[in-house]
């Protein structure tokens, strides 16, 4: 393998590795990159065994071939180095050497043999415009759990029918779930499919690449999803199992709608949240004729109130939230507009939507805490 | 104003429980305790069996070669639980200061109760009666201005009895004891201070803070007031639990995991139980496992959603031990440890708030059965075998 190619256009790709690459790998070569050089382009990949990534760019391929190379090193040598042309040379043993100019670094490499064999992309089953899958994964990513005991909330649930798409995700606590209209070409039934957190927010990395109107391609087999977008595909292993019955948690019957300024509920929020109880993170909303009172308490520090006015006449009202996740929610959900917070007791979920109604329909609900 | 504690102890609190199920048990000698040809410890033993030198914590091969006609019993610890659940409803009703230091003996600050009580006396005594009365059990109380006298007095007073040292006399009722009596004062102390030339509580008190700091250090500085029948630290109300912890050491290593599984069920069981009494919900589950080599190795596990469920702890520590033991390894000890404990501010779960909320109240049911019937009169079924073994 020898070729040559620029750095701008590499450092691009090798950014998207970047994720993928696994830190504290047991196995070695999985903190390698492989480096694959052929038909005037070279190809890049990285993988951890749940996620992988194919990329590449376009170079001079003076000789074919391929090798592994560390990858955190190798990103590292190629951000220090000019905006010029970069020689890559396979040596022997593995070795790679890697000339800028006048620099030139020589990295310990492995047998590209030991690389694991990435599976091969079947075709496409649905393409998506990549700005509509952008904006779901933003607006639903923060409310999939971390905790690993509960896999199969680790992912977001994306439902593709022939005339309309969402995405929903959710911790057990919280969920949030985004829609819109859209014809989607190719479909004759409703598919759904989970897609894991960390592929989610590789996806994302790169969706923010992508040109406008570009499409993403999806498509799978029995154990892997594939999304393509040109020369980019990201493999996520799937997640199994039974993603919650959703639909029977969205709330029905909050009948206690409320009108709020998203920036002022926001910093009200934020200002009472310096004194709420930091390890429920609890803050009480209240309800009253012509206004709303957010307010915390916590034993070691002391208490907080703020008064939103607000249009409101039913009875007086009282319930708790833990402030992190309506913030979660506020703080993605699209400027200038004003929220529409739905209610119902101090123990059924709340509901939030963005109060203009726009091409998506996005609404979040939060389960309450005892307060 | 004028301390007022009580200090109540149970008098051979299981042995006396075991003479309520059995009468024929009365006036022999009874040993509550591991299996005797086992290891492990004498839990109670009744008078009788104390006149030929047993006493509790006793390894119970030593008490069956002490006392070999003895009846020794395996105890039923689930009834000793619903009688000393019995007795604290009793002291309830004289005080809302109550603490329980162990199953079968309690503190009870009665200060600024006498208009209420009619005297600390009239009170200790309506609570003997009633204590008697209601489980027909006896039980010794100990009355004076500190709890380290009261515990004194309590033991001079047993069995059956009341012993009130009068304000300022606190002193005067020390003095001719051996120093022994003193708690803290043990098996290593006790020589020592003999070789001092200081044999009751009263050569304690004329040798003086000075020269009991001077040799003993921090330990005599302590030992002094002690002596005077002063308590060292304010007396402690109910403080909730840091963490809540149960385990048990098989009378044979086992590598059945049938059987570790149906403890492991059994002991979350109890752990669950006991944070529901104490109104708190656990947001990290431990596992503890000792081996028959005495390694020992614990796992945490942190939920998302704190609990309090039996199945919901059981579950997780089922997966832990699952993970940690390797299905031969002969185990000696195991347990399950909750800490992290919260009070009930807790966040509602939008998929589980309805399957646990049923759970929640079948297990307050369950409760309530175990409070009058015992904690094994209702179990999960995966605990269930365990006794047949």
């Amino acid at each position: 393998m020898e070729l040559s190619v620029e750095k701008s256009l590499l450092l691009k790709e090798l950014n998207l590795t970047q994720g993928v690459v696994e830190k504290k790998t047991t196995i070695p070569i999985l903190s390698n990159l492989l480096l694959e050089a052929g038909d005037s382009s070279l190809r890049i990949s990285a993988t951890d065994l749940e996620l992988g990534i194919c990329c590449g760019c376009s170079a001079k391929i003076k000789k074919e071939g391929s090798g592994t190379i560390p990858a955190k090193r190798f990103i590292e040598i190629v951000r220090s180095l000019p905006e010029k042309e970069i020689k890559l040379k396979l040596l022997e043993n593995h070795w790679v050497q890697v000339t800028c100019e006048r620099a030139s670094f020589k990295l310990v490499g492995m047998a590209k043999d030991n690389y694991p064999t990435l599976p091969a992309l079947p075709d496409a089953i649905v393409s998506l415009p990549a700005d509509v899958l952008s904006t779901m994964i933003k607006r639903t990513i923060f409310s999939i759990s971390s905790e690993e005991s509960r896999y199969t909330l680790n992912g977001a649930l994306l439902i593709l029918k022939p005339d309309n798409v969402a995405m929903v995700a959710t911790d057990g606590h919280r969920l949030a779930l985004i829609e819109r209209d859209l014809e989607v070409a190719g479909l004759k039934n409703e598919l759904r499919i989970l897609i894991p957190k960390k592929a989610m927010a590789e996806l994302q990395r790169l969706l923010a690449e992508a040109e406008e109107d570009a499409k993403v391609g999806l498509s799978k087999d029995e154990s892997h999803l594939y999304f393509s977008m040109g020369h980019r595909i990201l493999i996520s292993r799937m997640l199994t199992g039974q993603f919650p019955n959703y639909e029977a948690v969205l709330p029905r019957e909050n009948k206690l709608v409320i009108d709020v300024d998203k920036s002022e509920f926001i910093t009200a929020i934020r200002r009472v949240a310096l004194l709420a109880d930091q390890r429920s993170r609890a803050i009480r909303v209240k309800l009253s004729e012509g206004q709303m009172e957010i307010s915390s308490s916590s034993g070691e520090f002391g208490e907080a109130q703020e008064v939103l006015e607000i249009q409101y006449s039913g009875d007086p009202m009282q319930v708790g939230f833990n402030y992190e996740y309506l913030l979660d929610f506020l703080n993605v959900v699209d400027d200038g507009g004003r929220i529409r917070l739905e209610l119902k007791d101090e123990q059924s979920a709340g509901q939030m939507r963005s109060g203009d109604e726009e091409a998506f329909r996005y609404r979040y609900v939060v389960m309450p805490m005892r307060v | 104003m004028l301390r007022q504690i009580l200090h109540v102890d149970m008098d051979a609190f299981f042995v006396s429980v075991e003479e309520l199920a059995d009468p024929s048990l009365k006036g022999k000698a009874v040993v509550v305790g591991a299996d005797p040809d086992g290891r492990g410890v004498v839990a109670a033993a009744s008078y009788e069996a104390r006149k030929f030198g047993v006493h509790s914590a006793m390894p119970i091969g030593r008490a069956k070669k002490l006392c070999p006609h003895a009846i020794f019993l395996r105890g039923h610890h689930a009834k000793y639980r619903e009688y000393s659940q019995k007795i604290y409803e009793v002291f309830q009703e004289f005080t809302p200061v109550i603490e329980m230091v162990s199953i079968d003996e309690a503190y009870l600050d009665l200060t600024g109760s006498e208009r209420l009580h009619g005297g600390i006396l009239s009170a200790a005594d309506r609570l003997i009666r009633t204590v008697k009365k209601r489980t027909g059990l006896n039980c010794s109380v100990g009355a004076s201005t500190s709890r380290l006298v009261s515990k004194i007095a309590s033991d001079q007073a047993k069995p059956h009895g009341l012993l009130y040292v009068l304000p300022g006399c606190e002193k005067a009722f020390l003095a001719p004891l051996p120093v022994r009596r003193m708690p803290g004062i043990g098996k290593v102390t006790e020589p020592e201070l003999l070789s001092l030339g200081i044999a009751t509580i009263g050569d304690l008190q004329t040798y003086g803070a000075e020269r009991l700091k001077k040799r003993f250090g921090k330990y005599g500085e302590w030992l002094f007031p002690k002596s005077m029948g002063k308590d060292i630290e304010a007396y402690a109300y109910e403080e909730e639990p840091k963490s809540i912890s149960h385990e048990t050491t098989f009378p044979v290593d086992t590598a059945d995991g049938e059987e570790l599984e149906r403890t492991l069920s059994y002991i979350s069981q109890l752990v669950a139980r006991r944070l529901r009494e104490h109104r708190m919900f656990a947001r990290t589950v431990g596992l503890k496992l000792r081996n028959h080599r005495f390694k020992t190795i614990t796992r945490d596990m942190t939920l998302d959603e704190p609990t309090h469920l039996d199945s919901v702890i059981f579950e997780h520590v089922l997966r832990m031990f699952n993970a940690a033991w390797d299905g031969q390894e002969k185990i000696r000890l195991i347990g399950v440890r909750t800490s992290n404990l919260e009070n009930s501010t807790v966040q509602i779960g939008l998929f589980s708030s309805e399957k646990h909320e049923k759970l929640d109240r079948v297990l307050r049911a369950a409760d309530r059965v175990r409070g009058r019937y015992g904690f094994d009169a209702l179990q999960l079924a995966r605990s269930l075998d365990r006794e047949k073994k």
